[in-house]
């Protein structure tokens, strides 16, 4: 990865927490009534997962979250 | 959740915990640094917590994660096929079980034949905070996460909703 890269994903996993939440940007689009962004995860077993493929044939309710 | 979840298997709901950041890192449950701790830290959540919904993980980089919004514990109810349906930015179940009986509701209507014309609402949420349960979760996290909440809750003014 580039520096710029690593400084960017280290910002995202502070170690420090100094209140990164930012309702504004959270306020934005995407809205209700619009299309989701298709992002693609990990399950525990180390496979990745899109989200489109699984909401093909069902409702979604996704919690974001950590143990922390 | 984890309940609710249980509960709307059978309407058509699959409910997924979307593991993102650290939101209070500690000395012993720390701020990732790579994908295979991340993972593990996942893993570790699950078996801990008695996760009972499926568990998927966010990229290191956050990448899934910026593009719903960043915040640390929202939920958000995509209908099938992938529109999204409610966005909120902190979990609350009865909150979320409202929306859910409103996607129910909805998808009854459709089926009877009628004619149905969308439209958007916004609205303010309230949820009954535990701070006993939170702060012995920033205890569980470590020392470090203890001094950061409360030099955070110094500067910052009471939430203004509250005055």
């Amino acid at each position: 990865m580039s520096d710029a890269r690593d400084d960017e994903v280290t910002a995202y996993n502070y170690a420090i927490f100094r209140g990164e939440e930012d309702f504004d940007a959270f306020a934005g689009r995407p809205h209700a009534g619009e299309r989701a962004p298709d992002i693609t995860l990990t399950d525990l077993d180390g496979n990745a997962v899109a989200l489109s493929s699984l909401w093909r044939a069902n409702h979604l309710v996704l919690e974001f979250g950590s143990y922390t | 959740m984890d309940a609710l979840a249980a509960e709307y298997i059978e309407r058509g709901f699959e409910s997924l915990f979307i593991y993102a950041r650290e939101a209070h890192p500690g000395e012993i449950l720390p701020h990732h640094t790579s994908f295979a701790q991340k993972l593990a830290m996942a893993r570790r959540f699950q078996q801990e917590q008695g996760v009972r919904r499926r568990i998927l993980v966010d990229s290191l980089d956050g990448a899934g994660h910026k593009l719903y919004g960043a915040l640390p514990n929202m939920t958000w109810i995509l209908l099938r096929g992938g529109l999204i349906a409610y966005k909120a930015a902190w979990t609350d179940a009865e909150d979320v079980r409202m929306a859910m009986e409103n996607v129910t509701r909805i998808a009854d209507l459709r089926r009877r034949g009628g004619r149905l014309a969308p439209f958007w609402t916004e609205r303010l949420g309230y949820r009954v905070v535990d701070q006993a349960a939170f702060n012995a979760g920033l205890e569980r996290n470590g020392p470090k996460a203890v001094a950061e909440f409360e030099a955070f809750t110094r500067r910052v003014p009471l939430d203004r909703l509250e005055e």
